[in-house]
């Protein structure tokens, strides 16, 4: 009877040894995988892509050969999605911070980083405001000439 | 016939000792903690039992638990030969058998005090390892802090932080005008004034990151105040206090000197324990030279007593 307590008493706590360890392999396996999101999150450029993004809207401004309303068509669809990356980055907390040469670059300037939300602030189209904050206007392009740099 | 291996157990004892002995058993045992973003970012409570963890693991844990393992047994066997030297202890006279126990029991604890410095040494060596460990993850997090603190980056954040605000007072100007259908969008602000056709559907379809950016933030925020909530996330407490990362790093490591310490206390202990060993085998190896009877030499003494030689003068 004795030895059946005792032997009911050892597999209780072999049972419990077993759970402990299993309940430690689950929190650093979560540990694990949640650093390893965060390190997925911070290698996600959400700048580079609000970079790109504007530099085909740039491309799309100076391509001769779309018709007007194309052009517009296509600066309407790229605004869109300049505005959800504007937003993306805004919110990045990653980058809140981040010392990096390109991260303070972009915040140093906000309007021509965030160029959707700041023309629409200046109540402005954002081509134009784009040129303007190049200190382009229609007098400046028509002086300038052809020529080697 | 017991000289010979009492004094050699008395020479083997101190070369026991010996670091060179030691180190040279030990090859394949070893651990490498390293610092890692894991560690750093570990809710700070969870971080020793991480290390613990990630030693458990190592090879050099498995040497020390096989060490304890050969200890129980010695410590076994220094009992029982405890009991049968302490039981012939009071037999007079002192025969072969009481010398044999004895000359086990010395044995017995000299291989204890072996095993036990052994088991110190590889302490020791979790120990240190620890504590550099304590040391350099510390390290990781002043530096951290210094980066958060620098000028440089508190400006930024500054800047970034007055964006967000200015940007959140545009948001709601920005869906209205981006809502609109694209053949009026950017229309009414543009420079040309004309209106032109329509070549895309009217329809404004909000992108997937506007339509779930939405949902997914009120569950962020719930989720965020559950973790902040969590007992598992709370600052570990020491005496009713509540310790930053950096402060129970800092705890950490002083407990792992405290410890480094008291090893140094049980090594002086173990030295005395030693000396004791040595002492008991010299005095064994003196009482069987000097104070065992020898028989032999008994017999040839009363043999060559005068008076046992007078018979054979005396009657012829």
């Amino acid at each position: 009877m004795l030895d059946m307590k005792k032997m009911s008493t050892q597999h209780a706590q072999k049972n419990k040894s077993i759970f402990r360890d299993v309940m430690r392999g689950v929190f650093f396996g979560m540990t694990l995988f949640v650093s390893s999101i965060t390190l997925l999150h911070a290698e996600s450029r959400t700048l580079s892509n609000l970079e790109r993004e504007r530099s085909s809207l740039m491309e799309i401004v100076v391509q001769e050969e779309f018709s007007p309303i194309e052009r517009k068509r296509k600066i309407a669809l790229s605004q869109r999605r300049l505005m959800d990356m504007e937003r993306m980055v805004i919110r990045d907390d990653r980058l809140l911070g981040a010392n990096d040469p390109m991260v303070k670059k972009a915040f140093d300037h906000y309007e021509t980083t965030f160029l959707v939300h700041a023309s629409v602030e200046a109540n402005q189209h954002i081509v134009d405001f784009w040129l303007q904050q190049l200190n382009l206007d229609s007098q400046s392009i028509l002086e300038s000439k052809r020529g080697r740099r | 016939m017991y000289k010979q291996p009492v004094s050699i157990l008395i020479l083997l004892l101190p070369l026991c000792f010996a670091p060179g002995f030691v180190s040279a058993g030990n090859g394949g045992m070893d651990w490498q903690p390293a610092a890692s973003e894991t560690l750093i970012r570990m809710p700070a409570k969870y971080i020793d039992a991480s290390i613990e963890d990630n030693f458990q693991k190592s090879s050099l844990a498995s040497g020390i638990h096989a060490l304890d393992a050969q200890i129980q047994l010695e410590v076994e066997r220094m009992h029982e030969s405890y009991k049968i030297v302490s039981e012939m202890e009071n037999e007079q006279p002192v025969n072969q058998q009481a010398i044999e126990s004895r000359h086990q029991f010395l044995t017995a604890k000299s291989n204890y005090l072996g095993l036990l410095h052994e088991k110190q040494q590889l302490s020791e060596r979790v120990l240190h390892k620890k504590a550099t460990l304590y040391q350099r993850v510390l390290k990781k997090l002043k530096k951290n802090k210094a980066d958060a603190n620098d000028p440089v980056s508190m400006a930024l954040i500054e800047k970034q932080k007055s964006a967000r605000a200015r940007l959140q007072g545009a948001v709601e100007r920005v869906d209205n005008l981006l809502s609109q259908p694209l053949t009026n969008m950017g229309g009414a602000l543009s420079s040309s004034g004309e209106t032109p056709r329509s070549t895309t559907p009217n329809v404004y379809k909000p992108s997937k990151y506007q339509r779930e950016y939405g949902e997914n933030l009120a569950k962020v925020q719930q989720l965020k105040h559950a973790i902040q909530q969590h007992s598992a996330n709370e600052n570990p407490v020491l005496d009713g206090q509540s310790l930053n990362r950096e402060q129970y790093i800092r705890y950490l490591l002083s407990h792992v000197d405290s410890e480094l310490a008291l090893l140094d206390q049980e090594r002086l202990m173990l030295g005395y324990m030693a000396k004791l060993v040595a002492l008991d085998a010299q005095a064994l190896e003196h009482e069987i030279a000097y104070v065992e009877p020898d028989g032999e030499a008994m017999a040839i003494k009363a043999q060559m007593r005068i008076a046992n030689t007078t018979d054979m003068f005396i009657g012829n």
